[in-house]
């Protein structure tokens, strides 16, 4: 199998993290989620209570809400910070993330049109941004890096695309 | 030569109008009828329908009268709205591609459509110039393509014409047209077309009746069944293969000096015009009828635009022999050449490949099985069909790069073999699920522009060293740059 030419030296991970407090972020987030959740169960309490059916299937649904809030809330936002690395190169931008899927993305600067940077009321709160960079098809997000360094880094990129020009 | 006075379109463009206004009303109508139809028609409804018609008879003839356009200062300005004036002025070197159609209608009157695009997002063409003489057209396109020469400060400007002569033109064989026909996979949308058409029209159709008066049919033999089914299935291929005949007859493919044209069709003539530098990638499809004959289909994928039916791909050449299309490439897109050495898969994604559709199959399988006893069992051969899908899907995937041009082949049902230049890659992905890890195997995805949006072109289960290659090969972050 190994007829094929070409370097197959294993790249180096991506160098930067996104900042830690996206932790409390994305836990404050879940816990949103969990509480829509929780209603969900107590929903389903009354009706069962009004059917007079089976305690069991709320005693059920209570445990898979548990399991579920306990792995939303504490694993997954671990997993996706520990996962999460970015790095600008002069001529390309290298991502990293995912939860069960590890996806790694390199967009050249070439391909780049243009980057904003934007930060809903969460984001906000914890003075974060999220960076998006557009390329012609695609959309490629970093969330949550300390506002200046989001600043910062979405006039870097902005720079080094605009240096290197090719067609489409 | 200029156009100094803004012109108007056709008088046609006035039944145009008309024709396409009522068929906006004509559900709502259509609706209306059926709603008011239990009582009697009353003079109300009669006299309201009419007025609303002459209604629409006198916007649709403001309309035409409003409407105009002129070609000036580099521009082409279309002015029109009965209410309020719109103006929208094209600057020509914005203009991406002109569409020449011809409708049933303009077809009787001798006369074109013309559709202008520029890169601009929106799904209806920039300026539609409903209904023109064909000279108009021409001339319109003369126009534009003068200006464009014009603006490119005239390198090689004067000896275009002798040149149109020996372009490389194809123009589809009967054979091929009758190949393309009777392997297109539209049998199966026409067969569910049809479905979907029965189960609409559940309540209006008295099926009970029907079935009363075919009541032998519920004690006639499975051979019966057979044969209706086998009927049906006959019919739905011959009304395919028509479609496909009208769609494809008189399919051209003739290469300009730096774009492409293509043009087709018998009652809806389509004209298709592509520039090259718009092309992003070619797709080389081949679905399992055709493979097994030999033949093969070529995609087109460009940038904006909204041309063609086909949704974002274009059809360049319907159904070619395999082994034309390396020559056919060579000619009418020099910049790309499929490779067919392509490096395959390693024996431990063989399983993987195999299990992803055999465990769908399982899933039909054995509640099949479990629950409609005797007929259920007939299910099991499911299993082996899966099974040399799978196989398929493993063994026609492959990846190879030759020089600045990106092989990836991969079958979802056809085989596919696409081929992508580096600077029309937009980004490139790997994907390692924790299994993948295990086995260090990756999937691989890029990503080009096609149409308006992106497309994505996948292969999944590589070694993990291939992937690290294309990456390598892909970055822009070495000391030297390819090509």
């Amino acid at each position: 199998m190994n007829i094929v030419e070409g370097e197959s030296r294993l790249r180096k991970q991506p160098q930067n993290q996104i900042s830690l407090k996206a932790l409390t972020v994305w836990r404050i987030s879940a816990l949103i989620g969990t509480g829509v959740g929780l209603l969900i169960v107590i929903g389903l309490g009354i009706g069962a209570y009004f059917l007079e059916l089976s305690y069991w299937y709320i005693v059920g649904a209570a445990g898979i809400w548990v399991i579920y809030s306990i792995i939303s809330v504490f694993l997954v936002p671990k997993i996706r910070h520990r996962v999460w690395r970015y790095e600008v190169h002069e001529h390309e931008i290298e991502l990293q993330f995912g939860l069960f899927v590890i996806k790694r993305v390199l967009i050249p600067m070439v391909r780049v049109q243009h980057v904003d940077t934007h930060q809903g009321p969460l984001l906000r709160k914890y003075k974060l941004a999220s960076i998006e960079i557009s390329t012609a098809a695609t959309k490629h997000e970093i969330p949550a890096l300390d506002l200046e360094e989001a600043d910062q880094l979405r006039d870097h990129i902005s720079r080094l695309a605009r240096v290197t020009d090719d067609d489409v | 030569m200029m156009m100094f006075e803004p012109k108007r379109i056709h008088p046609v463009g006035m039944i145009l109008n008309f024709v396409r206004m009522i068929k906006s009303y004509i559900v709502p109508a259509i609706i209306f009828f059926f709603v008011s139809s239990n009582e009697s028609f009353n003079l109300y409804l009669i006299v309201g329908g009419s007025l609303l018609i002459l209604l629409v008879m006198v916007i649709s003839i403001l309309e035409w009268w409003k409407f105009t356009y002129i070609i000036v200062d580099g521009e082409l300005r279309i002015e029109h709205g009965v209410f309020v004036k719109k103006k929208r002025y094209i600057p020509i070197e914005r203009i991406q591609t002109t569409n020449i159609t011809a409708g049933i209608i303009q077809q009787i009157f001798g006369l074109v459509k013309v559709q202008i695009e520029t890169a601009g997002s929106g799904i209806e063409a920039e300026g539609s110039l409903t209904a023109i003489k064909k000279q108009e057209a021409d001339r319109i396109q003369e126009e534009i393509s003068k200006y464009k020469q014009l603006s490119k400060s005239s390198i090689a400007g004067s000896e275009q014409e002798e040149v149109i002569l020996d372009l490389p033109n194809y123009k589809m064989t009967i054979k091929d047209l009758l190949v393309a026909a009777s392997t297109s996979s539209g049998i199966g949308v026409i067969i569910s077309a049809v479905a979907a058409f029965v189960s609409q029209f559940d309540e209006f159709i008295p099926y009970e009746k029907i079935i009363d008066r075919f009541e032998f049919l519920t004690n006639a033999s499975i051979t019966l069944y057979a044969i209706l089914i086998f009927i049906a299935f006959f019919i739905a291929w011959i009304l395919s293969i028509i479609g496909v005949l009208l769609k494809y007859a008189y399919f051209t493919v003739v290469k300009g000096e730096d774009e492409i044209q293509i043009s087709r069709g018998i009652f809806e003539k389509r004209q298709i015009t592509i520039p090259a530098k718009r092309i992003q990638a070619i797709q080389i499809v081949q679905n399992p009828l055709r493979q097994l004959l030999g033949y093969t289909t070529i995609y087109i994928e460009s940038a904006g635009g909204n041309s063609g039916d086909e949704g974002l791909s274009t059809i360049l050449f319907p159904v070619v022999p395999k082994k034309n299309v390396d020559q056919l490439l060579s000619e009418f897109l020099p910049d790309f050449k499929q490779n067919n050495d392509l490096y395959r898969l390693p024996k431990r994604s063989m399983l993987r490949y195999v299990i992803r559709k055999v465990i769908p199959a399982l899933i039909v399988i054995i509640p099949a099985a479990y629950f409609l006893q005797p007929w259920g069992y007939l299910s099991v051969i499911l299993l082996p069909i899966a099974a040399w899908w799978g196989y398929a899907t493993y063994k026609d995937a492959g990846w190879k790069y030759d020089g600045s041009q990106l092989n990836v082949a991969f079958r979802v049902i056809s085989k596919t073999h696409v081929l992508v230049n580096r600077n029309r890659l937009q980004s490139i992905k790997s994907k390692t699920t924790y299994f993948q890890k295990r086995v260090s195997l990756q999937t691989f995805e890029c990503t080009i522009k096609s149409g308006l949006l992106g497309r994505n072109f996948t292969v999944k289960d590589l070694e993990q060293q291939d992937v690290e290659r294309i990456i390598n090969w892909y970055s822009y972050e070495k000391n030297n740059r390819h090509s």
